[in-house]
């Protein structure tokens, strides 16, 4: 007879109905938006400072917008279930630091940062981690490059000009669809027949948008508001701005 | 015949077929803690211009039984750090006499006058909590982390989803609703850290103490105090241990109106 | 996807500009994700008072000719024409009649006040509670996207163009980003003396 096969018994008694369920959930949501837009030779990222459980606000100065090294353009937003937010945050650290000193102090780059974080979310596709997450720095040539994620890693290589994710994701991508995308615009004078063509807009135009962005989410969607946290890349490198939104 | 020891007294497999166990064990995967048993209520937190001032009062319940009444949830860590916990008791004691008893042990080990700061002892933690959740067992609490860092006062919370946040005010469980309004208005912002005396801070802490001694059903009248504060880069922690109450009074519910038993 | 305010879809807005209203419809009617129809306009006007009706399509056409019925009795009880603000109370209460077995709608009412020469907008839960808003109003399965893009698009006292870009890019770009609302638009913008009604085409997926 296998010690396998034997059979163990448990103790008399034990009540052979289901188990009570009190099922654990690891997930909760902690509110909040982000956006990303590529102009032609800069990043604007962005998100709220608010962090929320249900109806309390946890905190009003928690930052979702995370440099992945001090001497890289990588940047990096998160948003969604906090906890697993902030891990892939510092699993694309840590990953970014390694690299860094296995390749001869030559930094990741944006694309080959892009894949990682890819392969970190997937890795996790059957516990995934709940966060969306926004991708962004300038490539060799100094172009802004950004990738948009969803909780299982599914991106484009191609990048985007424009991303926005987290609880007032519906109120703010129709807006940037319109106004960093001219979606539903025409040329004036050809009778709707003409789109008006995509260009890159200035970095003040674009830090401006993406203020309105937010203080219309802020004022429509109680999961977001208290602070802005606005993070230009540029050539001249990495700077971060806080801006109020409303408290309320 | 099966002669082995774990087959005597039963009936024979060659007479009666072999004994269907299914009913005796459930095909569900291993059950972990999944609820809390004996629980403490809410920790209450506040900075303030040299330090944090923490409270956390000294029941630790059973359901609705106040079981143990001399239950301290607050624990030194190292030199800089008070830790607060409420939720399951057994995995606060986990926390506090085990994990964080080998923690400090095994960074003195070294001796190179490297100490656990209080940013250190909250990293910790919330590894340890956000590892718990992963394995889907997860440690029943939340904590705060009240500490001096850095020059600064140090104040964090972690839960059992290893959900991690700092702000100036912070109170867990039933203080989050209760508590937090209250400190805010003490304390709006970081900027108004520095405006906040060490006994404004205490007196406001207090006065969250009683407010939630009147309204939490899981709460009592005694608790304990730590106030950490970093004056000219000397980390002291002054403790108040067995406080009682102070000045209570229902007074104020003769002014409330809109429910109980008064007519508008 | 039994809800049944978003079986059909479909997608309204109002807003107020300077001595002037606009409200603006899509044109879908689908169940569930199968397009059924591309032209079904949710406004229905009763002499100064437009209505922009949008949930439950069966409930959307029944809502329209309920009014058509009461608002004609009201015409020819008080022989003038049904002001706004009336309208606003008509709906309003028409609605909390059904407070245990609502028709599963969320109006949406705009309108010029031809007495008093006063812009009017309101909208309704679909039990009667009225939102008396100053600046717009939006409903239905793109509701979430027609906050966002009014909130950052919308600015006070727009003249009558301005108002219609304003409110058309507003519908356009939100029903864009909705899968149940589209599919072409009617877009009315009202002043004291002149009404204009646009078809707007938009996209057509």
């Amino acid at each position: 007879m296998s010690l396998f096969a034997s059979p163990s018994y448990p103790p008399v008694g034990y009540a052979a109905s289901a188990p009570r369920q009190h099922a654990f959930n690891p997930y909760t949501d902690n509110g909040g938006s982000i956006i990303g837009i590529a102009g032609d030779d800069f990043l604007i990222m962005a998100g709220d400072t608010r962090h929320t459980s249900g109806y309390n606000i946890n905190s009003r100065t928690e930052k979702k917008v995370f440099r992945l090294s001090e001497d890289s353009t990588l940047v990096l937003a998160t948003v969604g279930f906090g906890a697993d937010a902030k891990d892939i945050a510092e699993t694309m650290r840590l990953a970014v630091n390694d690299f860094k000193f296995q390749h001869n102090l030559k930094n990741m780059t944006v694309q080959a940062a892009a894949q990682y974080l890819f392969t970190v979310l997937y890795g996790n596709r059957f516990f995934p981690k709940y966060a969306y997450c926004i991708l962004g720095g300038l490539d060799k040539d100094g172009k802004a490059r950004l990738y948009s994620y969803d909780p299982v890693g599914s991106y484009s290589k191609e990048g985007e000009r424009r991303a926005a994710a987290g609880a007032a994701s519906s109120l703010i991508v129709p807006f940037l669809d319109n106004q960093v995308e001219f979606k539903n615009q025409y040329v004036p004078g050809t009778n709707f027949t003409v789109e008006r063509e995509v260009e890159y807009l200035p970095v003040d135009k674009v830090k401006k948008l993406v203020k309105d962005a937010f203080t219309s989410a802020t004022e429509r969607h109680i999961e977001v508001g208290d602070g802005l946290q606005l993070v230009t890349i540029s050539k001249d490198g990495y700077q971060e701005e806080l801006f109020e939104l409303k408290k309320d | 015949m099966n002669h082995l020891p774990e087959a005597w007294g039963r009936p024979r497999d060659d007479v009666y077929g072999a004994y269907d166990h299914s009913h005796l064990r459930p095909s569900m995967p291993n059950q972990h803690t999944q609820e809390p048993i004996v629980t403490g209520t809410s920790v209450v937190a506040l900075k303030y211009n040299g330090g944090v001032v923490i409270a956390a009062d000294n029941l630790a319940s059973y359901g609705s039984l106040a079981r143990f009444s001399n239950m301290e949830r607050l624990k030194q860590v190292g030199t800089h750090t008070v830790v607060g916990a409420s939720g399951d008791i057994s995995d606060m004691q986990y926390l506090f006499d085990t994990a964080l008893e080998d923690l400090v042990i095994k960074e003195e080990y070294q001796n190179d006058g490297h100490h656990l700061r209080a940013k250190h002892v909250y990293s910790y933690l919330s590894r340890v909590m956000y590892h718990r959740r992963n394995k889907f067992d997860p440690l029943w609490n939340v904590l705060l982390v009240a500490g001096w860092d850095d020059g600064k006062p140090f104040l964090a919370s972690t839960d059992l989803l290893g959900t991690t946040f700092s702000a100036p005010a912070l109170a867990s469980g039933f203080g989050a609703s209760l508590a937090v309004p209250l400190l805010r208005r003490v304390c709006p912002d970081e900027e108004s850290v520095a405006k906040i005396s060490r006994e404004r801070a205490i007196e406001a802490v207090e006065e969250c103490m009683k407010v939630l001694f009147y309204r939490d059903a899981r709460s009592t009248n005694k608790y304990t105090m730590a106030i950490v504060s970093g004056e000219d880069n000397k980390v002291d922690i002054e403790w108040k241990k067995d406080v009682e109450l102070q000045k209570q009074s229902w007074k104020f519910a003769e002014e409330i109106r809109g429910y109980g038993a008064q007519i508008v | 996807m039994s809800n049944p305010f978003s079986i059909n879809g479909g997608a309204v807005v109002a807003m107020v500009g300077k001595d002037c209203v606009a409200i603006g419809c899509d044109l879908r009617l689908g169940m569930q994700a199968l397009t059924v129809s591309n032209n079904f306009p949710k406004i229905f006007t009763y002499g100064d008072a437009y209505l922009g009706l949008t949930g439950l399509a069966t409930d959307v056409t029944t809502m329209a000719e309920l009014f058509r019925y009461k608002v004609n009795m009201y015409r020819l009880r008080e022989e003038r024409a049904i002001e706004p603000e009336t309208m606003a109370n008509l709906v309003s209460s028409s609605l909390y009649e059904r407070r245990f077995g609502p028709y599963f709608v969320s109006p949406v009412i705009a309108g010029i006040n031809q007495r008093t020469g006063k812009p009017f907008i309101c909208g309704f839960d679909s039990i009667g509670c009225i939102d008396f808003a100053k600046d717009f109003i939006v409903s239905g399965t793109a509701s979430d996207q027609l906050f966002g893009t009014c909130e950052s698009l919308w600015e006070p006292d727009l003249e009558p163009e301005d108002l219609f870009e304003t409110c058309s890019q507003a519908l356009l770009n939100s029903v864009d980003r909705d899968a149940l609302s589209g599919w072409g638009a009617h877009v009315y913008i009202i002043t004291k003396d002149k009404v204009i009604k646009r078809l707007l085409k938009g996209r057509q997926d």
